[in-house]
């Protein structure tokens, strides 16, 4: 590809033919201010703030849509310049309500954070306000016309990213509105993003509004493990009481862009609700126990008849867990293996909507399999594993890591689970196909694990542990563990992912990546 | 009251001619057999003769019409479309209805000829929603040349295809601006867009797009019929040719005249249009439309009426719309009314326009109804600037241009305001 070099603010910058000013002044590190623009939309150039001065060119032109050239020199920082963005700053603010102390989107707001370092004159706006409609229900959503800047992203995004097509700008000039177009809810599967994409307060998620001041929260890079896609992350906790306020996409363009579907972003809060606090111990009705009653048990039952017993995986485990659990399992003399999916969409590889979302829920098929494959153990597949559970009866089933997130896979092995055949569970939350079982013990979530897995899109990446475990749950690391112990002597999770990750994961999957400071786009399989 | 001098009639040379607007008139007159020597003729070298001509867009921004035909790629395997303005807009000009009611067939001539020279095979004659009548002229127009073979299949016995469509704008000022046009004319909200990419590379549906005033296509046949070169000793070095002054306000005949580029401007008034009314002193002309800063009486009586001297004076020839105020006239009264008309008409797309308008027309409303400060007069300039030259259109400097030039040519008018706290 051919390159051109020019220089942004005295700094020589090389890049691509075809490449903005604006992106070229983002490769050299020079921060442009902006509202309209988005990496993942298109171009609209009417908010006007991204305006810089090029030599040879009488006026400021807007860096998103100038291409740069060859020899171009380019300054951000002239007086020119920063009358003019201070100019139109003004311009943006001389309507907006002054909402900031009851508005959710205070502390990480574009045109406070702009007026911080482009403006701050003293207002000469002295004439009455221009007034819209406020609190405005639009679904999962709630619209603010007044706060509006009329940047279009949110329009752009329902236009070119989900294709519904669903808001427009009414009107002209000041009493210009984003509405609805048919005054209705909004329909699709990525609300949520609107309300990160809106750069003020205009577009805010119901979920959010009111919760919680945004500069209480810490901000920690994950990746979402509601289905195989595995898009990227950022989990908001507040940073004393560590409660979970908000899942936010964050970018990666061989992902998922700056998106993430609506289930991945809000679908925690079901997912909290009605989990597995302590081991439970099924003498015709459940008990609390402890883990170690449990995990003694377990051992004894496992090591008293190996062959007769059937593990399934769960594919919510990170790849770490799955090596943990197969060998220990296999130490004990364990030979028969299943993967829990949904085997009739488990080998899409791309989104069913082409955007994000697919069928598959199971966030590390792709590593539970090929983990299976390295470690030289037949999977013999969730049907097939079901079937010799029924045909030749084995006494013992355990069932690993199973996650709420992944939807209710058990139901079917519960199903045909004969009465003569105990069964141990180990799960994020309570279901009622675990009634039969002899044990269900507390899983943790995705939230409270670290580790690597491998999406549907063939990407190793790595899950962040961002809450501590809830109740008495413990991850597949520990439940190995345990009973490889037959005790509740320490459990060292932690030192055993990073362990297995450095012994196996790394050279099988990704050469080189370090667990403390795994690649944060992930990387190709 | 000065004797009144013949203009130079080129367009307007029929005008007056009754019932100009039937073809069989218009034949009459020598009308369509331009456009019968032009489908014979290289395509380039109408290109050429209209370099020649040295003319400049008649819809107010001036670019030169030659250049404009001969920046269209006609290899691209797109359609080329070739749309015409006729949605008149700026108050202060009303020539182009007189061109659409009386001369349509010039018009469509010049259509023929502009679409061979293109390579455009369907036009948009583009109208103003307020030009009802306008509107029912040209497509009679349209129809009676499609019925003599003028227009569609095999053009004029050619081996051509010229299409043209009338289309009825809703009335908003903005689809005037020629990208904000093609944005109407595909059906969508009349939002200006972004250069580039510019019109003559992807305008409508994408495709390369020309877009000529009504004028200046109307002007296309004598240019064709007697030469660029013939044309080119009208007017002066940079404004060649002759065009149509709109003039309005306190004078004896206000109407449309054709003169010479380069011809004074109190010739225009005091002679085409016959002076001041009832005797009235001269306080102040805008000389392009609204939007074209005022010039003084002392002014007015240096002024040519060209490209280059109107440059000089800080104001523009726009669209040719002169506006004669009378020393009675306050001022401040029309600059009030100017604001609300562009507080009114501004898309909202570009935020210094979509808010600065609105401020402009709520300060001007505040100082015309007695109730402006010194910060409101202050403020008025220092908005106005803000708002020049950072928008995709320049509908936010057509805003802005009037409250500057008010301003500065005629500060006392905002006397009283400054005085007050």
């Amino acid at each position: 590809m051919k390159t051109v070099t020019l220089t942004i603010n005295g700094q020589a910058v090389t890049v691509n033919e075809g490449t903005t000013v604006f992106q070229a002044a983002q490769a050299a590190g020079v921060f442009v201010p902006h509202y309209c623009y988005h990496p993942d939309l298109s171009i609209a150039g009417v908010c006007r703030m991204c305006m810089v001065e090029i030599e040879k060119v009488p006026r400021p032109q807007i860096s998103c849509n100038t291409v740069a050239t060859e020899g171009m020199v380019v300054r951000t920082d002239t007086p020119k310049i920063k009358d003019t963005v201070k100019g139109v700053l003004e311009l943006h603010l001389i309507n907006h309500p002054l909402d900031c102390p009851i508005c959710d989107k205070a502390g990480e707001c574009k045109l406070q954070d702009f007026y911080q370092s482009y403006g701050l004159y003293t207002s000469r706006m002295e004439h009455e306000k221009v007034h819209k409609p406020k609190v405005q229900d639009i679904g999962t959503i709630v619209l603010d016309s007044e706060r509006c800047i009329l940047c279009t992203r949110c329009v752009r995004f329902t236009d070119e990213v989900t294709h519904s097509n669903e808001l427009g700008i009414f009107n002209r000039g000041d009493r210009s509105e984003l509405r609805t177009y048919d005054e209705g809810p909004l329909k699709n599967d990525y609300t949520g993003n609107l309300a990160d994409i809106c750069p003020v307060g205009a577009l805010t998620a119901k979920d959010f509004r009111f919760q919680q001041r945004v500069w209480f929260l810490d901000k920690t890079k994950s990746v979402c493990t509601m289905c195989a896609h595995g898009c990227n992350t950022a989990v908001s906790i507040n940073s004393s009481t560590k409660k979970l306020y908000r899942v936010e996409p964050r970018r990666n363009p061989e992902v998922n862009q700056s998106w993430i579907c609506d289930t991945g972003r809000w679908g925690i809060h079901s997912l909290t609700e009605n989990r597995v606090a302590t081991p439970l111990k099924n003498a015709g009705g459940f008990l609390d126990a402890t883990w170690n009653q449990a995990f003694s048990e377990m051992k004894r039952a496992i090591t008293e008849a190996p062959e007769k017993t059937l593990v399934f995986l769960s594919t919510a485990m990170t790849n770490e867990e799955v090596v943990d659990v197969c060998q220990v399992m296999f130490a004990l003399g364990v030979k028969n293996f299943s993967w829990l999916v949904d085997e009739a969409v488990v080998s899409e590889t791309q989104p069913f909507d082409g955007i994000l979302k697919h069928h598959d829920l199971s966030a590390n098929a792709r590593g539970t399999a090929e983990i299976l494959k390295r470690l030289g153990l037949t999977n013999l597949g969730m049907k097939a594993g079901i079937d010799k559970v029924k045909t030749q009866p084995l006494s013992q089933v355990v069932a690993v890591g199973l996650d709420a997130a992944q939807g209710p896979l058990w139901v079917e092995v519960a199903a045909v689970i004969p009465t003569t055949t105990q069964s141990f569970v180990h799960a994020t939350n309570h279901h009622p196909s675990f009634e039969a079982a002899k044990w269900v013990l507390p899983n943790t979530t995705s939230f409270e694990k670290t580790g690597t897995i491998v999406s549907a899109l063939a990407r190793v990446q790595k899950v962040n542990r961002i809450l501590p475990a809830q109740g008495l749950a413990r991850d597949s690391h520990a439940l190995a563990w345990g009973i490889s112990r037959g005790d509740d002597r320490s459990v060292p999770s932690k030192e055993r992912a990073k362990t297995i990750f450095e012994s196996s994961i790394q050279s099988w999957f990704c050469p080189g990546e370090k667990f403390s400071q795994f690649n944060e786009m992930g990387v190709a399989l | 009251m000065k004797l009144l001098a013949p203009e130079r009639r080129i367009i307007l040379k029929n005008i007056e001619t009754p019932n100009l607007h039937q073809l069989s008139v218009y034949q009459a007159a020598g009308g369509y057999q331009t456009a019968r020597k032009a489908v014979a003729m290289n395509p380039d070298a109408i290109i050429e003769e209209v370099k020649k001509s040295g003319i400049r867009g008649r819809g107010g921004a001036g670019f030169p019409t030659g250049s404009k035909w001969g920046f269209v790629p006609f290899k691209t395997g797109k359609p080329i479309y070739l749309l015409c303005n006729a949605d008149e807009s700026e108050p202060g000009c009303f020539k182009d209805r007189l061109l659409l009611e009386r001369n349509p067939h010039q018009l469509i001539e010049g259509i023929i000829i502009a679409s061979f020279a293109v390579r455009s095979l369907k036009s948009y004659i583009y109208i103003r929603g307020e030009y009802a009548t306008a509107a029912k002229v040209v497509q009679k127009a349209i129809d009676e040349a499609y019925g003599q073979g003028f227009l569609g299949k095999n053009v004029m016995g050619s081996t051509h295809t010229i299409d043209v469509v009338l289309h009825r704008g809703a009335g908003a000022y903005i689809c005037g601006e020629e990208t904000g046009l093609i944005s109407s004319l595909e059906g969508k909200k009349g939002y200006p867009r972004l250069k580039p990419p510019f019109p003559a590379v992807s305008g409508f549906l994408n495709c390369p797009t020309v877009v000529n005033n009504v004028e200046t296509l109307s002007t296309v046949p004598w240019i064709l019929a007697n030469g660029g070169e013939a044309y080119a000793t009208y007017g002066t070095e940079q404004s060649r040719g002759t065009r149509l002054f709109c003039v309005s306000g306190w004078v004896n005949r206000p109407g449309v005249y054709e003169e010479e580029l380069g011809c004074t401007l109190r010739d225009m008034i005091d002679g085409h249009a016959g002076g001041m009314k009832e005797g009235a002193k001269l306080k102040a002309v805008i000389p392009g439309g609204s939007s074209t800063p005022p010039l003084t009486p002392e002014e007015v009586d240096k002024a040519t009426l060209d490209f280059e001297t109107m440059a000089k004076f800080g104001t523009f020839l726009g669209a040719g719309g002169i506006i004669v105020i009378p020393d009675h006239f306050p001022l401040l009264k029309l600059l009030e009314r100017l604001t609300e008309f562009y507080w009114d008409e501004s898309c909202g797309q570009c935020t210094p326009c979509r808010e600065g308008t609105g401020w402009l027309y709520k300060m001007m409303k505040a100082i015309e109804h007695g109730k402006g400060t010194a910060q409101d007069v202050a403020n008025l300039q220092k908005t106005a600037n803000q708002m020049m030259g950072v928008t995709i259109c320049a509908l936010s400097d057509a805003a802005a241009m009037p409250v500057l030039g008010f301003l500065k040519k005629f500060p006392n008018e905002f006397k009283s305001a400054r005085e007050h706290t």
